[in-house]
């Protein structure tokens, strides 16, 4: 019935808001289930990092770090350490990089669980919400068993990290993943191959490879789209290049290439490829080297002046710290390019003609943490 | 009703015993003051049970403090419920929020009048008893209407509205299911379609695959109709916040809250006494009054939890998806059951 | 045939999931829950939760407060007389009385970068979590050990002793001064005169 005449109406899904991962506020333009359009409002959590980090001394910085992407902290101060180690020219042991490798892998599982749980819950599926926050807990026991902490760890510091693993933590971590992978198969079985879960992803919110790339989407987002891009293969930080992993990218199985469906799965994949690094790890790792974990850390950290860039691979895409110093104990300037206010920029652009329930769909596949977007 | 009521448990004996005089108000009210209690008891037990059932699912142990195992927990949050401030938005159409919990729960309440509790207890045996019931049943769709769009908040309005397309459409399914084991019984008396099962084992159920079939579609129309997981988009908590229930509280939430779980025992009190023989035994013999009501009871809880475990299974549909499955699939299905549980009749 | 497939996937993949929650169903060994205030999950040695600091062992040297990325830990302390001084752990000398040692818990971000510069290793995380209040200021932990009054009374000593010190210091170095060939006689023996008066 074209000649009736319909009014839209505009929604403000959010700051409050059950699927908007946080204070994100997105201001659609519907006409009844249809979205015209979709703006989002980001800053209800801006935090000041780059201005503290203007304030702070570089180990100052490494927790304000953590609380960027709050779900992938090890990652985080991953990052921020390879810009430093790099300003500093800092050669980092053998064995705290084996230490770094297997707690960020670990991290991105425990990341990566989330994300994939809050998104069976924005689909309307609960329980394996449930399932993978058990999970989680157990590699945020393990955390808080080396670190100290639960979330915010504080762990990695230029040129070393805080505490070496203790006795009998490397059989733990075999342990955690002997008792993981039958629940990856689970959570497939449940929510990945349900039918219904299926028809509410796939041939949804599809991401063109060139848009993704137009865009500068990184992480699980691009891969979705089926470009085989990943920084511990195409730009190799820390001992990645000693390990044998593949980098999933989207097939378009369920629906069309780079559809929801494959940037859920592509998480689901790369949990099992963290599983193969770490066990390479925990196989290669020096166990006889008894090198001081924090032996390399430097006393005071003065670097010269100069700039420099150094990204790493989080979960949620590159993360990234450009950091000037002026040779003081301060950095002159911080910033983080962080990946998912990157791949938020392209909600609006999958967000056309599409269903009110297919945004939560969408934004739950991009997966982001506002304390990241907004910093 | 009051008269089958106080007769069968013994109510009336009870009153009389009391000293009521025979003809005095106490007997009705008595007799409709029953359902109310049940209603909320088993609305007490049944959030009870669904918050256990789903605890247990995802490894955890839902309630625990209040009373043993938290057997008290929804008593507490009912009490909670009671306390609470019953706040009207501002800008909400007063009459249509207050009235809209209030018919919500009647088309429940009423329902439960044509309810075949057991042989010689119906409260009231229509002649077209499961039409009532199916009828009367789809009053909610008028109390959601009304709580979506009085509520004046955009998201309660897509509740509603969706509410309103589901419920309406899923209405068909469902009927002609129900139409297809008619066929069969040929009466549309609640305690007629149920005396017809006699003898069977599981009633209709496994009489023809037609009926298998039949009964399938009603219950996954069921579960549409009163709005549960896969089909609880009029609520759909990670869309639309709360729903057409978003600016509810206190009581008038607990109503709503109420029909839901009220609404959950009747349409698997249907499907029970449609197809599963009802009151009588799973082998199809007439158990004694009191033993018919625990046997429907029985029946029925089963459903009900076979709807908490699919609700803690599946995710949930899309609109377009949900009317996709009601008019491409279930309604095809249920025609070709329909006609072929008719050819069924004629020629076998 | 797309619709049918359609609909046996509906169907064998809605049975597979209910198989697996049943499965979760009847197995409440699988429960990870705890009832918390009742148990509660170990705290590893590790933890990193309210901050302790054992005043005995404290030699006030600042270097917490200096390395806390939020200031939360407040610091207020004085010189010890010589015959005060102790020794902590063997090597640190207890130069300071500690008048103020405020960790503010409220504002700490528990990244215990304040414990690892401590010279005595007083200063630790401890493993209790569990302590909320309804006032900020309940959040304020307190550790030293000194009364405001014995604080000023130290304090009143330690300027009497300083100017005793002095003092002797001046009488020697003038005793010297006049021992040794009197170059500059003025300026030594100027001092003596004055401190004195001010003690």
């Amino acid at each position: 019935m074209p000649h009736l005449k319909t009014e839209e109406m505009i929604m403000n899904m959010g700051p409050q808001h059950p699927s908007t991962h946080g204070v994100l506020r997105l201001e659609l333009v519907t006409d009844g289930e249809v979205v015209k359009s979709i703006t989002p409002h980001i800053g209800y959590l801006h935090r000041c990092f780059e201005k503290h980090g203007e304030e702070l001394t570089y180990p100052m910085i490494i927790p304000f770090t953590d609380r960027l992407d709050y779900l992938a902290s090890m990652n985080n101060n991953h990052a921020f350490n390879l810009a430093v180690e790099k300003l500093l020219n800092l050669e980092v042991p053998r064995k705290v990089e084996f230490i770094r490798v297997i707690v960020a892998e670990l991290q991105r599982i425990a990341s990566h669980l989330v994300a994939i749980g809050t998104f069976g819950a924005d689909i309307g599926a609960v329980t394996p919400f449930l399932w993978t926050f058990r999970d989680r807990e157990v590699i945020l026991n393990l955390f808080e068993n080396l670190t100290g902490a639960r979330m915010l760890y504080n762990y990695m510091w230029p040129g070393g990290v805080a505490r070496d693993f203790p006795k009998g933590f490397r059989e733990e971590i075999g342990a955690f993943i002997t008792y993981f992978r039958p629940k990856i198969r689970d959570l497939n079985n449940l929510l990945t191959g349900n039918h219904i879960f299926i028809s509410r992803t796939a041939h949804v919110g599809v991401l063109p490879a060139d848009v993704a790339v137009n865009y500068n989407c990184t992480g699980p987002v691009l891969r979705g789209s089926g470009v085989k891009w990943d920084l511990r293969k195409n730009d190799p930080y820390s001992i990645y290049p000693e390990f044998e992993f593949d980098i999933p990218v989207g097939q378009g199985t369920m629906g069309t290439l780079g559809d929801t469906w494959d940037r859920y799965y592509i998480r689901c994949q790369e949990m099992e490829q963290s599983l193969n690094i770490i066990e390479q790890a925990l196989a290669k790792f020096p166990v006889e080297d008894a090198t001081d974990v924090q032996a390399a850390v430097p006393r005071r950290i003065k670097p010269p002046a100069g700039e420099v860039y150094a990204r790493a691979e989080n979960p949620r895409g590159e993360l990234g710290f450009y950091i000037i110093s002026d040779g003081g104990t301060k950095p002159f300037r911080v910033r983080a390019k962080s990946p998912c206010f990157v791949n938020l920029a392209v909600l609006p652009a999958l967000g056309k003609g599409i269903m009110v329930s297919d945004i939560v769909a969408i934004l739950g596949s991009i997966d982001i943490v506002l304390g990241e977007v907004d910093r | 009703m009051h008269d089958l009521v106080l007769k069968t448990l013994g109510i009336g004996d009870l009153l009389a015993w009391l000293g009521v005089p025979d003809g005095s108000l106490v007997y009705p009210v008595v007799a409709s003051v029953f359902p109310l209690v049940f209603l909320i008891i088993f609305a007490l037990l049944a959030v009870y049970a669904e918050r256990k059932v789903s605890a247990l699912i995802q490894n955890r142990l839902g309630p625990m403090e209040t009373g043993p195992w938290g057997l008290f927990q929804t008593t507490a949050d009912i009490l909670k419920l009671i306390q609470k401030e019953d706040i009207t938005p501002k800008a909400a159409d007063k009459i249509l929020f207050f009235v809209a919990p209030v018919l919500v729960f009647t088309g429940t309440y009423a329902s439960l009048a044509a309810f075949p509790w057991s042989s010689g207890f119906v409260g009231a045996d229509l002649n077209v008893g499961i039409f009532y019931l199916l009828a009367i049943s789809s009053l909610v769709v008028a109390g959601l209407l009304m709580a979506g769009w009085g509520s004046n908040n955009k998201w309660s309005l897509y509740g509603a509205v969706r509410s309103t397309a589901q419920i309406v459409s899923y209405e068909i399914p469902a009927g002609l299911a129900v139409l297809t084991a008619i066929v069969t019984t040929g009466t549309l008396s609640m305690n007629g379609i149920i005396r017809h099962q006699e003898g069977m084992w599981f009633g209709l159920l496994f009489q023809s695959p037609f009926l298998f079939v039949a009964f399938i579609i009603y219950l996954i129309a069921s579960l549409a109709e009163v709005n549960r997981t896969p089909f609880d988009l009029p609520e759909a908590e990670s869309e639309l916040v709360g729903g057409y229930h978003t600016e509810y509280s206190g009581m008038k939430f607990a109503m709503f809250f109420l029909a839901e779980y009220g609404n959950m025992f009747i349409v698997s009190g249907i499907a029970v006494a449609v197809f599963m023989g009802g009151w009588l035994t799973p082998w199809g013999t007439e158990p004694s009054v009191l033993m018919g009501v625990v046997w429907m009871i029985l029946k029925s809880l089963f459903f009900v939890f076979f709807q908490m475990w699919l609700r803690w299974t599946l995710p949930r549909f899309r609109v377009d998806q949900l009317m996709y499955l009601c008019w491409k699939v279930l309604i095809p299905i249920a025609f070709a059951c329909l006609i072929g549980q008719a050819a069924v009749e004629v020629y076998l | 045939m797309g619709y049918f497939k359609d609909i046996y996937r509906g169907v064998s993949s809605t049975l597979t999931g209910m198989t697996l929650t049943a499965r979760e169903l009847v197995r409440p060994d699988h429960i990870v829950t705890i009832q918390y205030p009742k148990e509660s999950i170990p705290v590893p040695e590790t933890g990193r939760y309210r901050l302790h600091n054992n005043i005995d062992e404290c030699i006030g040297c600042n270097q917490c407060a200096n390395a806390c990325p939020v200031s939360c830990i407040e610091i207020k302390s004085f010189k010890r007389m010589d015959k005060d001084v102790e020794t902590v752990k063997e090597t640190q000398k207890k130069r300071l009385w500690v008048e103020q040692f405020d960790i503010d818990m409220s504002k700490c971000m528990f990244c215990g970068l304040c414990t690892w510069p401590c010279p005595t290793e007083c200063l630790t995380m401890t493993s209790v979590y569990d302590y909320s209040a309804y006032d900020f200021k309940e959040h304020i932990f307190k550790f030293s050990k000194l009364t405001p009054a014995e604080a000023e009374q130290k304090k009143a000593e330690l300027e009497a002793w300083t100017a005793e010190q002095a003092a002797l210091k001046a009488a020697a170095a003038a005793k010297k001064a006049a021992e040794a060939p009197a170059v500059k006689p003025e300026t030594p023996a100027a001092p003596p005169a004055e401190k004195p008066a001010e003690g």
